[in-house]
């Protein structure tokens, strides 16, 4: 069984001497403050409760004196005041005064707003037999209102003179007196406390000045030997500490002096093994490897570790015992250390067993027990691969195609020091004509100065550069020479040399001269193309497209792909189903006719081609054959209707002369369908000559015409003359005089107008009515014309018979019963134009008709006849 | 209106003057007696502010002089000791008659009015049964609360009692309370002064008709200008007037008139009811 006492005094004892120290001047700073604090606080309370004491039956003394008086006056005004006063004392808490007999006459207590006072009626209490009587927290202290005291003498309480005289009582509280003195008891513990804790710690820090020097210095002694050379500074210490300081210091320099020479030998050596570039490799006699620097494990690619152990020959062939005492033997002797120091060149293998040449220089070291055998190997890979690649760079420049060429930059003006092959084929100079000579030797009369001055510069700057020079070749034949200059540097940066890289591009040269100049060519036929052409490359997207294409249909907008323009083009037709996508009109090379609305009303022939020239590009081409297909058209209508009015009189014909073929009739019958059969025949011949007239008038477009100028009034009288019939009623009315007005007229042909015109006002007014005519002359578009007015009163046409008169075999009249072709008024027109007029009608349903010739007045005024060619 | 401004600026320019005078030969002093209702300490408490003001406005050095008592008061005032003189509405009688006392100011707020009070538990309900009782009075010529009471009590209610004169107001409602005295004469600006817990005890059994209350009156040997000077600086509208007033029971100042304030008193015979030598 251990005592615990014990164990605890041993384990303290075990501790730091500066912590024993502290702890037991804690525990003894703990007990002395308890001890005091208590015994201060006792007396501190029954101090504050006996002053309490004191002072109420002091107070109740002096304001029995003050009361004295007034209760005999019952000045109750006077009482009330003093009463206030005392409650608003610290402490009182009530006051009463009683009058002899033991009634009482006022009592006053403190209450929250001040106080409170009443005056009980016949209230009476016991005379009380001491000064003062006091509990827990309150003293009641009294006194006499009147007291037989001489003069100078301490009033004492009499219980006989209270009842006689009166007295007061003043209830006191002292609760707050102990209040203050416990606080004042804590204040004072805590204040204590915190010293006592200041003490504590100014000792601790005494403390560690003294035992805190003691212990560094041991630290230092037991670290002297791994870390010599070290110096202790003390900063505090006795004098015997400073001294042991001082001592240590000294061994610790002279440790370290001896160290560190040592450490010099040591590191000198291992920096040449460590810096060597060749393997050093130490063996032993029997052949396994003891040691190996950094080299051997990057020439050997075997870590050094793991070299150790492992024979020498596993890593240089031969290399085995007898391998080794053979090479030493046949080494060579040297007398200054009468050694012998064998060389070779042999194989050695890598890690991975990859072979290699070496050289190997092997040493001897006989009076070493570990190491026999000291060997240098130098790796000669590298230079033996250098010297094959130098063989192939040289072989390759020979070889290449472009001329190589080197100049010194360090020399002026930067001869050649090298020319390939190919430089003096290029050139034409052999290579001694070359070397020595700088690039002026291909210069001409036209190569280019800025060409030059540029090339001169980047040299200058030592940057790198390409230009296409003109140079000369050596018999002078001009070529155009692609140069390329790159600097060479060296180590500091410096050029030294320029590669200079020539190439023959006259061949390319002159054939980009020609694509260009068949571009611009093909170009130019694009834009002056009417038809219009579009150009998508392989991805779809919009290349070009020429005027004519944009012209047909539109500006293209600008994020046009292919797709996207066959969708934005069928919006432009007029039927968007009817026009084939792009894709499968590719595909069958079919020419589509595509009628548009916008941007203006067309009819396109579009053709579509696809991968021309292998180069995947898509070619819309457009042509306008809007003209086209109206002209045919018209001719497909012309014909259709020609045929339908040649026919209609012609089977009238037919059909008369067959029954009179085959029937009989009699003769009147006869005469009446032979007039008949007359009647259509003319009819038929005025449609064909009609028609013929048109056909001549459309085909030479009046060339036959005999324009002059002519007196209106005479081509006027001759036409209504031709037509006058008198018997049959037909007289036209012509208003004289008529102006004497000069045309350019071809005679007839005006007159076979006049004479329809005329023709038509009788034809039209079947119920007769005057037809009449008047010659004015008038002004049109600013030049003097001549106008002759036809008027009937027929029957008129109205506005929609009005709007096609002019058509082609139109006839106002549907029912037949007006002979007629219907190419009269179209004729007419045709004549008109011809003559530079024209002709107009207006009309008024059932009321009659009015036509206007116009014709241009000859600027001649003699009737001498000029032809309108003329 | 154009008149009163001749007038004031004649009085300004009078005042002025005197004042010019008075600072070239020393301003000259006045006695003023105030009527001892309170001890000496409060009443110089509460009139010192006012004579000093008084004392600037009119170029004028006013020194209290107390008295003791009210027949040493009533001795110095009827002898014409007194340049100026605070007393109550029957001393004003008195001292008119004696030496010419003119009143100045007064207070125009409230008219003094004399109360009798009872214990609020009292069965009394009528003054007539007070009759044989004790009445407890603040001094015998104190006037709103003793002398104007008690020939009232006697002389229109016909009651018979027996008089308890204590000192002061304080004290006779206490005894009231106390049960020393079935009832207490006061007037009504001390009994509502008086604590709440006196002033719930008892109960206001009478009240006496309103007089004018205490004036400041001025000897006749005193200048006009000066009686003026006073008059119109105590009664001018002025915070800081008002203030200062108010601490000596006026505190609406207005300009007093013997014929009309206090003459009337003199048809009551209170000289019947005065008790010389009396405190």
């Amino acid at each position: 069984m251990i005592n615990p006492l014990l164990a605890g005094g041993r384990w303290f004892a075990q501790r730091p001497l500066r912590t024993q120290i502290l702890a037991l001047t804690l525990v003894s700073a703990i007990v002395i403050i308890g001890l005091v604090g208590s015994m201060s606080l006792k007396n501190r309370l029954q101090q504050a409760e006996d002053e309490s004491v004191d002072w109420a039956v002091a107070l109740s003394v002096m304001a029995a004196r003050t009361a004295a008086a007034p209760m005999l006056e019952k000045d109750y005004t006077t009482l009330e005041l003093l009463v206030h006063d005392l409650i608003a004392l610290p402490g009182v808490q009530a006051v009463t005064l009683v009058r002899s007999g033991a009634e009482i006459a006022m009592e006053a207590r403190r209450s929250l707003d001040g106080s409170t006072t009443a005056y009980p009626i016949n209230k009476r209490v016991p005379v009380p037999a001491t000064a003062f009587q006091r509990d827990a927290s309150h003293v009641h202290a009294y006194s006499a209102l009147m007291y037989e005291t001489g003069a100078g003498q301490t009033a004492t309480f009499q219980p006989e003179l209270a009842s006689r005289y009166g007295w007061i009582e003043i209830e006191m509280s002292y609760s707050d007196r102990l209040a203050a003195a416990q606080h004042d008891w804590i204040t004072a513990s805590v204040l204590s406390g915190l010293l006592i804790g200041a003490l504590i710690w100014l000792l601790s820090v005494f403390l560690n000045r003294v035992f805190g020097p003691i212990s560094e210095l041991a630290e230092f002694a037991v670290a002297l030997t791994s870390r010599p050379g070290e110096v202790i500074r003390m900063r505090w210490g006795s004098r015997e500490v400073r001294e042991l300081g001082r001592a240590l210091n000294w061994a610790s320099q002279e440790i370290a002096t001896q160290i560190n020479q040592q450490n010099q030998r040591v590191t000198r050596l291992r920096a040449i093994l460590d810096t060597a570039a060749d393997a050093i490799i130490g063996i032993a006699s029997d052949g396994t490897i003891k040691s190996a620097n950094p080299a051997a494990e990057r020439i050997f690619g075997v870590p050094q570790d793991q070299m150790v152990g492992r024979a020498a020959s596993d890593f240089l062939a031969g290399m085995n015992t007898s391998g080794l005492a053979e090479a030493i033997a046949n080494g060579m002797f040297f007398h200054s250390t009468q050694s012998r120091i064998g060389k070779l060149e042999i194989n050695a293998t890598r890690h991975g067993g990859t072979e290699f040449p070496v050289e190997v220089l092997l040493g001897e070291i006989p009076d070493d027990t570990d190491i026999r055998y000291v060997c240098i190997v130098r790796d000669l890979s590298d230079t033996k691969l250098a010297e094959e690649y130098l063989t192939l760079y040289s072989r390759a420049v020979d070889c290449a195609l472009n001329g190589i060429a080197i100049t010194d930059a360090r020399r002026h003006p930067q001869p050649y020091v090298y020319a390939n092959p190919s430089f003096c084929r290029i050139t034409g100079y052999a290579a001694h004509e070359i070397l020595g000579r700088d690039g002026r030797i291909l210069e001409g009369p036209e190569t280019s100065p800025d060409d030059l001055a540029l090339l001169a510069n980047t040299l200058q700057s030592g940057g790198d550069l390409t230009v296409v020079l003109k140079n000369y070749r050596k018999g002078g034949a001009l070529f155009h020479n692609k140069l390329s200059v790159s600097p060479v540097r060296n180590a500091d940066g410096e050029i030294t040399h320029y590669i200079n890289i020539i190439e023959d591009v006259s061949g390319q040269i002159e054939v980009k001269q020609r694509l260009i100049e068949r571009t611009a060519r093909l170009n130019a036929t694009f834009d002056l193309s009417p038809d219009g052409f579009a150009v998508f490359d392989r991805e779809g997207e919009l290349v070009t497209s020429n005027p004519s294409f944009r012209a047909m249909v539109g500006d293209i907008p600008a994020w046009c792909s292919l797709k996207r323009f066959d969708s934005w083009f069928r919006t432009l037709c007029e039927e968007p189903d009817s026009c084939r996508p792009i894709e499968e009109a590719i595909k069958d090379r079919r020419k589509d006719i595509i009628a548009i609305a916008r941007p203006a009303p067309k009819i396109l022939e579009r053709e579509i081609r696809k991968n021309l020239g292998g180069s995947g590009e898509t070619i819309l081409y457009f042509r306008d054959v809007t003209h086209q297909v109206e002209v045919d058209r018209i001719k497909s209508e012309f014909l259709a209707t020609a045929a339908h009015e040649l026919r209609t009189p012609l089977a009238s014909i037919l059909g008369f002369t067959e029954l009179l073929l085959h029937r009989k009739y009699n003769e009147e019958r006869q005469k009446d369908m032979l007039a008949t059969v007359h009647r259509q025949g003319t009819l038929l011949q005025n449609l064909i000559q009609e028609l013929l007239d048109l056909s001549r008038i459309e085909a030479r477009q009046g060339k036959d015409f005999h324009i002059v100028a002519h007196r209106l009034a005479d081509i006027v009288r001759n036409a209504v003359e031709g037509i006058t019939n008198a018997d049959a009623g037909r007289v036209v009315q012509v208003q004289e005089p008529m102006e004497d007005l000069l045309v350019m007229a071809d005679a007839t042909k005006i007159e076979q107008a006049l004479t329809n015109l005329l023709s038509n006002a009788f034809k039209y007014s079947p119920n007769g009515g005057t037809v009449s005519l008047r010659v004015e002359s008038a002004e049109h578009e600013g030049e003097p014309v001549a106008l002759v007015h036809i008027s009937d009163q027929g029957i008129g046409m109205t506005p929609e018979q009005l709007s096609r008169v002019f058509e082609r075999f139109y006839r106002a009249d549907a029912s037949g019963n007006i002979p007629g072709t219907g190419l009269g008024l179209n004729l007419v027109r045709e004549i008109a134009q011809i003559h530079d007029g024209d002709v107009t009608l207006s009309s008024q349903y059932g009321v009659g008709t009015v036509a206007t010739l116009r014709l241009k007045l000859a600027a001649l005024t003699t009737e001498e006849p000029v032809t309108a060619n003329a | 209106m154009r008149a009163r401004r001749l007038l004031s600026s004649a009085c300004l320019l009078l005042a002025v003057s005197h004042s010019a005078l008075a600072q070239t030969a020393g301003p000259f002093s006045l006695t003023l007696g105030v009527v001892p209702q309170f001890p000496a300490v409060e009443t110089q408490r509460r009139w010192l502010p006012v004579t000093e003001s008084i004392g600037r406005a009119c170029s004028v050095d006013i020194r209290l002089e107390f008295s003791t008592d009210i027949p040493e008061f009533e001795g110095k005032f009827l002898g014409g000791k007194f340049d100026l003189t605070y007393v109550n509405p029957y001393h004003a009688v008195m001292a008119h008659k004696a030496q010419g006392y003119v009143p100045l100011v007064r207070d125009g707020e409230k008219p003094l009015k004399g109360v009798l009070v009872v214990h609020r538990d009292s069965p009394i309900k009528r003054l007539s049964e007070l009759s044989g009782s004790t009445i407890a009075f603040p001094a015998p010529n104190a006037f709103g609360a003793s002398l104007y009471m008690r020939a009232l009590l006697e002389r229109e209610h016909q009651v018979r009692f027996s008089p308890d004169y204590v000192k002061t107001h304080g004290n006779a409602y206490r005894h009231v309370v106390k049960g020393e005295a079935a009832a207490a004469g006061g007037v009504m600006a001390t009994y509502l002064a008086e604590r709440t817990e006196i002033r719930d005890q008892l109960r206001v059994l009478y009240e006496t008709p309103g007089a004018a209350p205490h004036p400041l009156m001025a000897h006749p040997r005193i200048d006009t200008s000066v009686r003026r000077c006073i008059t119109e600086h105590l009664t001018q509208a002025s915070p800081t007037i008002s203030t200062l007033t108010a601490a000596i029971q006026m505190s609406q100042p207005v300009k007093a008139d013997y014929a009309r304030d206090y003459q009337p008193l003199e048809k009551l015979a209170l000289e019947k009811y005065v008790v010389h030598g009396a405190p």
